[in-house]
């Protein structure tokens, strides 16, 4: 069927083919921001389009019946480059961040204006229902209406954006636009998808329906003859080689349990065959053609299941050890399955993989027992945390191709340096044969640090020689992914009748699923994320991670903290209910400040003894008494429907800025012969506005305005080393090496402008535009009369600033976050009407991104408590694989007053005092709501999430 | 796979369309069904419902005629339509799919959430029904909505072309309970009446419960009607022997049966205190 319509107001004709959608056409014309996120789920919005002044899901529209429509897209919105009021105010209010689906939030903003110039806040909330946040939540959203509005009224900003910091300084703490803002909102060429060549091969995936099976056959020889088909790699031709898919520091503390392709599958949507055709409809068509024989195992799903003695084996391999082979080692592997295949340890982590052990790991400061004996009271609880998904709006997908006989991938990845290790052992090729351009990150939320299909599409193309591309289905997404660890938890309190906590143990046994990715450090966040809050004599924890047949987990933003924290400031929410007090007054009495040494670190390193400081800059204390009196701390609200209760609490959070002692970052800043200046940084921006940061600090000290700085950062080519964008490192080390590289570049300006200037060093000094200024004199040469001097064949070459960061130093950021319940007594619902995270993250360098990114992680870790489930049926199906049934939050789920509060703190060693900012603001919303329900109604909800149903099971309403 | 796509350009040519493919050909209204990840429709012939000006809202003798092809945008903001179906309408969450999504395919989709049917059930509406009989004629009707949804199979050949409302006074009120806004809802329920001298007559309840379907309490009903109930909280024990209830990833099913008991009651208690102020609310 041919059709004619308009798109963008220019005419379109287009024969379409069956059930084709919108979307479809609209990528095929070119229009490539109009983005998928949910398969057609009808949900996230990133597909939604005009259709004759209507919004509407591109993917549920049938292209057919777009005849004699006007289509306008996000292409409409800016001319040339010229961004529209909206666009320009979205990135002004700091809500383009990973933005996949930012230029469809800039139309349906820009269509709202255009048919209300004054919309209430419901209006604004009626657009943003159709399209799914993560990244920043919706509340700056409101606000980017209001500037536009003002911009196009009055030609102004009125509206303060965000509170700005550090008077003395121009550019760090200050509201400036994000430096690719324009190129994101306008919908530009930014992200994998965009960079698929013409041609380009299709890899899908063949998954396992079992949850835990042998494979004892594949029969792949009708499938390989199948029209289109480049290859099939399976267990039984893929390298014999063993890796782990965390990006973590070399060596990983975490085993070395998988290969592209196993012999056992160990998850119902595991890996059992890699097909790689022309066309996706030929590779899908080759994949019905593969027979599999498996050997059905009985599966485990849980902890308590993984602990029995009985339990099935998930990982029963060969034991090996890269270092610190145990003695018995021989004794220990006798008689295993060869279709096991091996479980490699970098070093010993105290793992027992015949017993469903993946890690384990125990700690301790002084006598814990002793604590318990002396205190007044002592409780004992239980809670735990349930499987949820990061939901990157971009899912899990890779380009790649060979160039100059190299291995070519173009990655959304938060660790570009680690996925060039892991490929390369997974190749059998050195590094120096592979170039990881990372992309723009579409979300990564964590999940972007595992090597999750680059490792496999990266195979394929160097086997091959071929362009391929892969892409994770929604479906995908939920079963393949990695998830949050699921962690039950003991948390064990002693206290003094006056509130002084006197012990404190943690029994943390987490679940890893069928890999060991991040299976000792997550589960040992949550202690180490928890325990230094508090400045009790004696603590105590044990941390066990069993593995099990649940789809796999891995890093998610917060790490184990958020599981950790919701245990022990519940639990000391509890203990505040034993002693009558108030839970603040017991916080109040316990918490660390400054200056106070975090002995229990030395116990807390990720697999190596952690480095004991004292506690830094920390504005706990104001935090805690800023949102106590934000929220009318102490004072009982009542709602005038006897059915709705009304309920506060609160928790104290903490997290790290990267890790010290582990993380490494570089970076080199380069002089242009024009006398700007090209910053080269290892960081991996996801978005969150690290490379804005590196600009804005090479900035300040090489004194150039922003436009005459750029960044290339995170490709493995043409930047240097830098462990990734995990652990809250970016601001604190990637940024650190950027001010290194700029101080490195500073000296050397200072030094050559000395010598074309016969001037001494210590009389000159670099002043804005780009110049260097004798006080002395008053004599000045600018950066391009210097540079071009300094590269004309007679002078001393091109300046280059490099900087180079490590430390054991911690920057810690502190902060609490404060809540505000109603919980309904006869339907067990739970509006949040009040959240309040306040959070001492350092200088601030980016204020408003800053303020946006601890609005998306609070909503985040709501949803997580009270939405958000992973549910597997016995056989360890997943029935929630689509965000509907999966259960995120969207602007509905907002709390109805949200507030996010930056703390002033100066930090001794962030890079001009700053700290980490979004990790933190996922580990307050669990507890805090805890704690609110209890307040509202008496009971305490010891298991993610918190729904109608479990509140009513505990009023008693439902056995 | 759909292989062939027909723009409808009549009434009468859908109807021939359907009648032609018989089970391998299916209307496209909205699409937000048809065309959703998952979805069960598996049609080779399309035909599609747009530009047939079937989606609009007249009121004429105080009966509110909404065309199949409205969308649940257009409901919700109409000043025609009366304010308890506005409400239903707002339960879709999603201003995209509320601009798409149609209040034809909704009836006919008959989903086991669905957002709008226990509210029309409540609300006694009816629907304006065509089909080409077998000697060809073109018929309308106008059947009660309960009779359409009996019946099913019988209506497989016709097209629903518009809901419509003739009940001027009567009150109908809605609960939907989800986990979000956004997905799918446990229990969806409304409950209907005229309210005369100060009584509940004509009382319909009806409610989309997940697992089990679109179902009328009808023993609540004339247990209401008949002065069985004097207490909201009879009523609720009532509606546990009236359902089948199942677990799934929206709630237990002892959760669901409490929920809907409890809403039922609340309802009614609520219908009580209408009444009592003559059905003003």
């Amino acid at each position: 069927m041919i059709i004619h319509c308009t798109i963008d107001e220019r005419p379109h004709t287009y024969s379409v083919r069956g059930k084709e959608t919108l979307l479809q056409m609209l990528r095929e014309y070119g229009c490539i921001s109009v983005r998928d996120s949910d398969d057609a789920e009808g949900f996230a919005g990133s597909d939604t389009v005009i259709v004759n002044d209507v919004p509407v899901y591109a993917n549920l529209m049938l292209a057919a019946l777009a005849e004699g429509t006007e289509i306008r897209t996000a292409h409409s919105l800016s001319v040339k480059g010229e961004l529209n009021a909206v666009q320009q105010a979205m990135i002004d209010a700091g809500v383009v961040q990973s933005a996949y689906n930012a230029p469809a939030a800039a139309l349906l903003l820009t269509w709202l204006l255009e048919h209300n110039d004054n919309p209430s806040r419901e209006d604004i909330k009626e657009v943003l229902s159709s399209i799914f946040i993560r990244d920043a939540g919706y509340e700056h959203y409101f606000l980017a209406v209001q500037l536009a509005k003002e911009k196009m009224e009055k030609g102004v900003y009125e509206t303060q954006i965000a509170p700005e910091f550090r008077e003395n300084l121009t550019y760090v703490g200050k509201v400036k636009s994000k430096i690719d803002g324009r190129q994101l909102v306008a919908g530009w060429k930014s992200f994998v998808e965009d960079r698929v060549e013409v041609g380009a091969n299709i890899l899908i995936m063949l998954r396992s329906p079992h949850a835990h099976a042998y494979i004892n056959s594949i029969d792949i020889a009708e499938a390989e003859q199948a029209p289109g088909v480049i290859t099939i790699i399976t267990a039984f031709n893929c390298p014999d080689v063993y890796y782990m898919a965390a990006g973590q520091g070399n060596p990983e503390p975490s085993p070395y349990d998988r290969r592209l392709f196993n012999r056992k599958v160990r998850h119902v949507g595991d890996r059992v065959a890699a097909i790689v055709a022309r066309t996706e409809e030929q590779a899908k068509a080759a994949r019905d053609l593969i027979k599999v024989e498996y050997e059905v195992l009985k599966p485990v799903f849980t902890v308590d299941e993984a602990m029995a003695a009985d339990a099935p084996i998930v990982q029963n391999g060969k034991a090996e050890y890269l270092s610190g082979e145990p003695d018995n080692l021989e004794e220990y592997n006798r008689g295993v399955d060869d279709r096991e295949g091996k479980v490699i340890y970098p070093f010993p982590l105290h793992a027992d993989n015949r017993h469903n052990v993946a890690a384990a790991a125990h700690g301790s400061i002084g006598d814990v027992d002793k604590g318990f004996s002396e205190a007044d009271v002592v409780i004992e609880r239980t809670y735990e945390s349930s499987q949820v998904q990061c939901t990157p709006l971009e899912p899990h997908l890779a380009f790649t191709k060979i160039d100059n006989d190299r291995l070519v991938i173009h990655a959304s990845t938060q660790v570009p340096f680690h996925l060039r290790r892991i490929v390369a052992r997974v190749c059998q090729i050195p590094e120096n044969k592979i170039h990881v351009i990372k992309e723009k990150v579409g979300g990564g939320y964590g999940s972007k640090q595992d090597i999750l299909v680059e490792d496999v599409v990266a195979y394929a193309t160097w086997i091959t020689k071929e362009p391929i591309y892969y892409r994770n289905t929604r479906e995908e997404e939920f079963i393949a992914n990695s998830t949050r660890h699921v962690m039950k938890m003991k948390v064990k309190l002693g206290a003094k009748k006056d509130g002084t906590i006197t012990s404190v143990y943690m029994d943390v046994r987490a679940n890893t699923g069928p890999y060991g990715n991040h299976c000792l450090t997550v589960p040992m966040n949550a202690c180490s994320k928890t325990l230094p809050l508090l400045k009790a004599p004696n603590m105590k924890f044990d941390v066990t991670t069993y593995y099990t047949n649940i789809p796999p987990t891995g890093a998610y933003q917060g790490y184990g903290a958020p599981k950790g924290t919701y245990a022990l400031m519940t639990a000391i929410g509890e203990l505040a209910a034993e002693l009558t007090m108030d839970p603040l007054d017991i916080v109040k009495m316990n918490h660390v400040e400054k200056g106070y040494m975090l002995e229990i670190l030395k116990s807390l390193g990720e697999g190596r003894e952690g480095t004991v400081v004292p506690v830094g800059s920390c504005g706990l204390r104001k935090a805690l008494d800023q949102g106590a009196k934000m929220i009318n701390w102490g004072v009982m609200e009542r709602s005038e429907d006897p059915e709705w209760h009304i309920g506060k609490g609160f928790a104290m959070i903490q997290q790290g800025s990267g890790l010290p002692g582990l993380d490494h970052s570089t970076c080199d800043v380069v002089l242009n012969t024009d006398g700007t200046a090209m910053i080269h940084s290892g960081g991996s921006d996801l978005g969150t506005g690290l490379d804005t940061i590196s600009v804005k600090i090479v900035c300040e000290i090489l004194r150039l305005p922003m436009d005459k700085v750029s960044i290339l950062s995170g490709d493995t080519d043409n930047t240097m080393f830098d462990t990734g964008a995990y652990a809250s490192s970016g601001t604190y080390f990637s940024a650190n090496a950027s001010l290194k590289a700029a101080q490195d570049l500073k000296m050397k300006i200072l030094a050559e402008a000395a010598l074309q200037m016969e001037e001494e060093e210590s009389d000159l000094e670099l002043q804005d535009p780009g110049k260097v200024v004798s006080t002395k004199t008053g004599k000045e040469l600018t950066y391009l009369t210097l540079s071009h001097d300094a590269t004309t064949g007679v002078g001393r070459g091109q300046l280059v600033g490099y900087g180079s960061f490590v430390t054991n130093d911690a920057a810690i950021p502190y902060g609490a976050h404060f809540a505000q319940v109603a919980v309904n007594i006869r339907t067990g619902e739970i509006r949040v009407q009040k959240f309040y995270g306040l959070q001492d993250a350092g200088t601030p360098i980016n204020p408003e991104l800053a303020l946006c990114q601890m609005y998306g992680a609070a909503q985040k870790s709501i949803g997580h408590s009270l939405y958000e489930e992973m549910v597997l049926d016995e056989k360890g199906v997943c029935l929630t694989p689509d965000f509907t049934r999966y259960g995120v939050p969207m602007v509905s789920e907002q709390p109805e007053d949200f507030k996010m509060v930056l703390i002033d703190e100066d930090d001794d060693f962030g890079p001009y005092g700053a700290k980490s900012i979004s990790e933190i603001a996922t580990n307050g919303a669990a507890p805090a709501l805890a704690n609110a329900i209890h307040d509202a109604v008496g009971v305490w909800i010891r298991t993610w999430p918190f729904t109608p149903e479990k509140i009513l099971r505990e009023l008693g309403k439902i056995s | 796979m759909i292989s062939e796509f027909v723009r409808g350009e009549s009434i009468r040519q859908v109807l021939t369309t359907l009648q032609r493919g018989k089970n391998s050909s299916g209307v496209i209204a909205g699409g937000t069904e048809i065309m959703r990840l998952g979805s069960r429709a598996d049609y080779t012939n399309l035909v599609s419902l747009q530009n047939l000006g079937l989606d609009t809202i007249k009121k004429v003798n105080g009966v509110v005629h909404i065309g199949a092809m409205t969308t649940f945008t257009t409901i919700r903001h109409s000043e025609v339509v009366p304010s308890y179906l506005r409400e239903a309408a707002g339960f879709c969450a999603s201003f995209a799919k509320a601009n798409m999504a149609t209040i034809g395919g909704n009836v006919a989709n008959l989903r086991d959430d669905s957002y709008l049917l226990p509210t029309l059930i409540a609300a006694k509406a009816r629907l304006i029904i065509a089909d080409i009989s077998v000697d060809g004629t073109y018929n309308e009707e106008n059947i009660p909505l309960r009779e359409y949804h009996e019946f099913m199979d019988h209506f497989s050949d016709s097209l629903i072309l518009a809901v419509e409302l003739n009940r001027k006074d009567r009150v109908v009120l809605n609960q939907r309970f989800s986990r979000t806004a956004h997905g799918n809802a446990a229990i969806t329920l409304a409950f209907g009446a005229q309210i005369e001298e100060g009584t509940l007559k004509e009382v319909r309840i009806a409610a989309a419960v997940k697992g089990t379907g679109i179902i009328r309490l009808k023993g609540v009903e004339e247990g209401i009607m008949d002065g069985q109930f004097l207490e909201p909280e009879d009523a609720a024990m009532m509606v546990g022997s009236e359902v089948a209830f199942t677990s799934d990833v929206t709630g237990s099913a002892s959760y669901k049966k409490y929920l809907l008991s409890s809403s039922v009651a609340d309802l009614y208690r609520k219908g009580l205190a209408l009444a009592e102020k003559g059905g003003k609310a």
